[in-house]
């Protein structure tokens, strides 16, 4: 149940999407949520207006829109802050404050993401100022971008041969902020500024980093990641852009500009998609934003730009229309007009081997319904979600999804219906799970299932069932094209070290009667096609979820002593006919690169957060960024995006065509 | 010719004399106070601590020769008492070994502890100084099928749980030390308070799974395959959450005297949550079901307010009744009465609660383990 709010604010669901709600309401999912959230009321956040427009200038609260490159985008992301909820104290419930200031904001929809740290806020913000550039160096020709975690901006693989930074500026998202800004929240370092800091720091990168405010103790989105071994941005950037003998790569020439951004570390480390898009969408009009200004620095037009995002999530409707990635697309076709040479590159995604997507063919329904299992882990301490997602132009009258707990708790939820709709299922007058049916930007419909831990809970004694929770889609008046499909993914669920969230990952079950953890991985097909059958439950479909917008390049792992996929890299979708005939759909594979040197030797080497020291990565990100690299020296020496990277003319099999797409990388790493 | 001649013989081993340095090692045998003894749970925990045994051979010669040399000195003089020692006094536990202690706990506590079963309704009566404390209902072989699904769903676990799986197969004593800080220097009779909780609810558990005869888990389900040696005993209820639950009581009423070290509340709540996390890793292993679970967490409970009972702390304990039912075990439901009695452990109405007599044993160890109240050094 959920109880309508009397204290003047609009309820949480009319304002705002499932997600805000499940994670700021009390009696819901807050909390089980990041501390961020749970551990206090925030009144600075990161949001999205998710429609073309402007943001209202007469809301009462605070606005900072981040340096954007689009002059009329698609979604534009902002923080903001409301100073009468922050001096407010009638207003008791976080769901409250945040509907509050949506609700001043007026004409959505908006999505609001996680809360800002007010030390990371400037007093500030000049959106019209550029970092202080030194352009004494030769000029780019060419410019990478990364956006990740723990960025070690000041290694010295990012330095060119006369020992100045190559890294033009760097956006520290979560940074402690300066009185006067050039950036919304966090800390801006340029060129210069990072030069200035190696000049006052030889040879004590760590002294820098606490001096750059890049470690921080004092907030959590930044804390002391500089202080581990390495970090996956470290281990990005540095295969991205870096010249180091650590990662056996082909040095890159000094006229490669670096253009980064550290996200907040819950940003970089939530797996469950909820609060990331306004921040990494920030970090990508900033990107753009910056390289042109960096080009008229130099007196130059638009330089070649390859944008490196090795992240994702798991849970979405897998065809581009994210917000993020609808956002992503406009900016990728509208620089393209003016530089053709201008590419972002996306991992695959980790997860064939998972069992966290699962397609039912319309032919497939019969007309009592379709049965698959979820299957949630004990011990799983932070809440679960599933989504479905319902073909577009399909007649869903009468259509419901029935979900059945292993304790016999079990809900109904009509397929059509108003948007959103809401229904609970309760224990004891205790929510334990929410079903929302709502519509979506390309017209499809969207359940999303979320449910609350498995575990008892310091701040909250509620309790799922864990084991497995059976879903019904129970078919109404019209069956499903005989080709369309129902899709199901879950959301990436397990514990980042650093977060210590106590997350365990969920799966699918199919049929749901199967023993869930202990039975064989029914995804895990690598091979060519051997005649048999997909799985209902399968990796084929399972691609980062917001890396499907067409102008992307999705980079897929392979092993480079076999030449075959990676184990766990993610597969494109497939449909299959009753009889058995296979099909490529949606967002393909763009090319292929190592991501194991070898069975035994799985991963790629690069750099360490401190100049010399070297780590090993295991995954599609890593691949990412060799394709970055790549695609740089190319853009750097004048010829074609792709110019060297062989398209494989006998891979025709559509398996293999999932896995591995139609060109590969050669190898980077020796 | 020497009163010690027999040995005579050895004296060619008299070339080995250099290695007499190797003697300092022999002051590691005050480690055997640890408890932790790996692997070993039952009367294992106090087996040979401080039991001298016999000198290696050499030694026994080096002492045969040199006891000839000083000999002279004494002789012509007749014994001389040097005073009594007190008849039937805990005085007198000081001087003894600990692994003979532990033969006094345990006695102590059994002296009016009795397991009794009743065949017509395969029902089994604990009773404590001749009053019901817990009476359990054997679970029946579907109970058991049902449960099966938990044990599967928590191997799941194994990857993470591993390393404590291993390292609680004997008593989790560094477990408990992790929470409260404890160390052998300073706590040695607080340790050995753990140990005999620990000896004390091993015995109760044997005897009331005797009775019950249940079959582990990988006995009905061809699924579980535990990742460690299926015990030789039944399987319900846990010895292990027995041990543990009883240890958390009687350090969460330690904590409590003490009132160190900081935060005593929150070191009881993590002595609870330590307890399920103890009993669970059995599941996890395969070892157990989650009614195994509740039956040790509820004799554990039990067993460990006798003790302090035992020990002279003013307990009563209110009798209880377990008719398991197929839930998943967890520390907040068993802690909190209604959601207890949905797994079917229920307070028996309008008891009275049985206040255990004192013992001077366990009340000795209680005095000395309370004195170990941590301090800055």
């Amino acid at each position: 149940m959920f109880a309508s709010r009397s204290g003047g604010a609009p309820d949480i669901h009319t304002v705002l999407g499932p997600y805000e709600r499940w994670v700021f309401s009390q009696e819901l999912g807050r909390p089980f949520s990041f501390s961020a959230i749970s551990s206090g009321i925030a009144h600075h956040y990161s949001a999205l207006l998710d429609r073309p427009g402007q943001l209202p200038s007469d809301s009462g609260l605070e606005l900072r829109v981040p340096p954007m490159w689009s002059a009329n985008p698609a979604v534009t992301p902002f923080a903001m802050y409301d100073p009468a909820s922050a001096v407010d104290h009638r207003v008791q419930s976080h769901d409250e404050v945040v509907a509050d200031m949506v609700g001043k904001l007026g004409q959505g929809p908006f999505r609001v993401n996680l809360p800002i740290d007010p030390l990371s806020w400037p007093q500030t913000y000049d959106d019209q100022a550029l970092p202080d550039w030194d352009t004494t160096g030769p000029p780019p020709r060419a410019i990478v971008a990364v956006i990740d975690d723990g960025l070690p901006f000041a290694h010295k693989a990012f330095l060119n041969a006369n020992g100045a930074s190559r890294l033009a500026c760097c956006w520290l998202q979560a940074a402690r902020a300066d009185d006067t800004a050039a950036v919304p929240f966090g800390k801006e370092l340029s060129n210069r500024t990072i030069d200035t800091l190696r000049a006052a720091y030889p040879g004590d990168e760590p002294g820098l980093h606490r001096a750059a405010g890049a470690i921080d103790t004092d907030l959590p989105e930044m804390g002391a990641t500089l202080r581990n071994h390495s970090t996956h941005g470290a281990h990005i950037m540095g295969l991205a852009a870096g010249n180091a003998v650590n990662s056996g790569a082909e040095g890159l020439p000094d006229d490669i500009a670096i253009i980064a951004v550290q996200l907040p570390n819950t940003v970089a480390w939530d797996t469950s998609g909820f609060g990331k898009e306004a921040s990494m969408l920030a970090a990508v009009e900033y990107v753009f934003h910056r390289a042109r200004a960096l080009a008229q620095a130099y007196g130059l037009a638009e330089l070649p730009l390859v944008v490196n995002f090795s992240y994702g999530w798991s849970a979405t409707g897998h065809d581009g229309a994210t917000a993020f990635e609808t956002a992503v697309q406009q900016m990728l076709e509208d620089r393209r007009r003016s530089q053709p040479h201008t590419a972002f590159v996306v991992p695959a995604g980790n997860h064939f081997e998972d069992r966290m997507h699962a397609r039912l063919m319309g032919w497939s329904i019969a007309d009592q319904g379709a049965e698959i299992g979820w299957w949630l882990s004990p011990d799983d301490r932070t809440s679960s979600f599933l989504e479905l997602w319902c073909p577009s132009q399909a007649d869903l009258w009468g259509w419901s999804l029935i979900v059945t707990a292993p304790d016999g708790l079990q809900a109904s939820l009509p397929l059509e219906g108003s948007d959103p709709t809401y229904v609970e299922m309760e224990r004891a007058g205790g929510n334990i799970a929410q079903l929302s049916a709502d519509t979506r930007r390309n017209g499809r419909r969207r359940v999303i299932v979320a449910v609350v831990p498995t575990t008892s809970h310091p701040r909250d004694p509620r309790r799922a069932a864990s084991g497995t929770w059976t879903l019904t889609v129970a078919p109404g008046a019209t069956p499903l094209d005989p080709m369309a499909s129902i899709d199901i993914w879950v959301q990436r669920d397990d514990d980042p070290v650093q977060l210590g969230t106590g997350g365990r990952q969920s799966r699918l079950v199919f049929p749901a009667s199967l023993s869930a953890s202990l039975s064989a991985s029914s995804a895990g097909e690598t091979g060519p096609s051997d005649g048999e059958p997909l799985p209902v439950v399968r990796g084929y479909g399972a691609l980062n979820g917001i890396g499907n917008a067409a102008s992307m390049l999705r980079v897929a792992g392979r092993v480079q002593t076999s030449g075959q996929a990676a184990r766990y890299s993610s597969g494109q979708a497939i449909r299959q006919t009753a009889e058995g005939v296979l099909s490529l759909s949606e967002a393909e594979i763009g090319i292929n690169a190592v991501s194991d040197q070898g069975v035994f030797r799985p991963g790629l080497p690069s750099i360490a957060t401190l100049s010399g020291g070297g780590s090993r990565l295991i995954g599609t990100s890593a691949a990412a960024a060799t394709v970055t690299r790549e695609i740089a020296r190319n853009m750097a020496a004048g010829r074609d995006m792709m110019a060297g990277f062989p398209e494989q003319p006998q891979r025709v099999d559509i398996r293999e065509l999932a896995r591995l797409g139609r060109v590969n990388l050669p190898v980077v790493c020796l | 010719m020497s009163q010690y001649g027999g040995l005579g013989g050895l004296g060619g081993l008299g070339g080995l004399g250099g290695l007499g340095g190797l003697g300092g090692l022999g002051g590691l045998g005050g480690l055997g106070g640890l408890g932790g003894l790996g692997g070993f749970t039952g009367l294992g925990g106090f087996v040979g601590q401080q039991d001298p045994g016999g000198y290696d051979a050499t030694t026994t010669q080096g002492l045969h020769s040199t006891a000839e040399a000083l000999r002279h000195l004494s002789e012509g003089h007749a014994p001389e008492g040097n005073g009594e020692l007190e008849f039937s006094s805990a005085q007198n536990l000081d001087s003894l070994a600990i692994w003979v202690r532990g033969s006094l706990y345990v006695s102590e506590f059994l002296s009016g502890f009795s397991v009794t079963a009743n065949p017509s309704t395969e029902q089994v009566s604990i009773k404590v100084d001749q009053e019901d404390v817990l009476t359990i209902s054997r679970p029946s072989a579907a109970l058991l099928a049902d449960q099966c699904r938990f044990v599967t769903d928590y191997a799941s676990l194994r990857a993470d749980r591993g390393a404590e799986v291993i390292s609680q197969l004997g008593f989790p004593t560094p477990y408990f030390a992790m929470i409260l800080g404890l160390l052998e220097a300073q706590h040695s009779k607080t340790m050995e308070l753990i140990t005999a909780t620990q000896v004390v609810a091993a015995h109760a558990a044997m005897m009331v799974k005797f009775h019950l005869a249940i079959r582990r888990p990988d006995q009905l389900d061809p699924r579980i395959m535990p990742m460690i040696p299926t015990p030789g005993h039944g399987s319900f209820p846990s010895a292990h959450a027995t041990e543990a639950y009883a240890v958390a009581t009687v350090l969460s009423a330690l904590v409590d005297t003490w009132q160190a070290p900081a935060h005593p509340d929150l070191r009881a709540a993590k002595l609870s949550a330590l307890a399920e996390r103890i009993a669970v890793n059995r599941t996890v292993a395969g070892v157990h079901y989650p009614i195994d679970s509740w039956a040790g967490a509820a004799l554990g409970r039990a067993v460990g307010q006798a003790i302090l009972g035992r020990a002279g702390l003013d307990v009563t304990l209110m009798p209880h009744q377990l008719d398991a039912q197929d839930v998943d075990f967890f520390d907040a439901d068993f802690r909190d009465s209604d959601r207890a009695a949905q797994a079917g452990l229920t307070e028996v109405a309008d008891a009275a609660g049985v206040r255990p007599e004192r013992g001077a044993y366990l009340r000795w160890l209680w005095k000395r383990a309370r004195a170990e109240k941590p301090d800055v050094v």
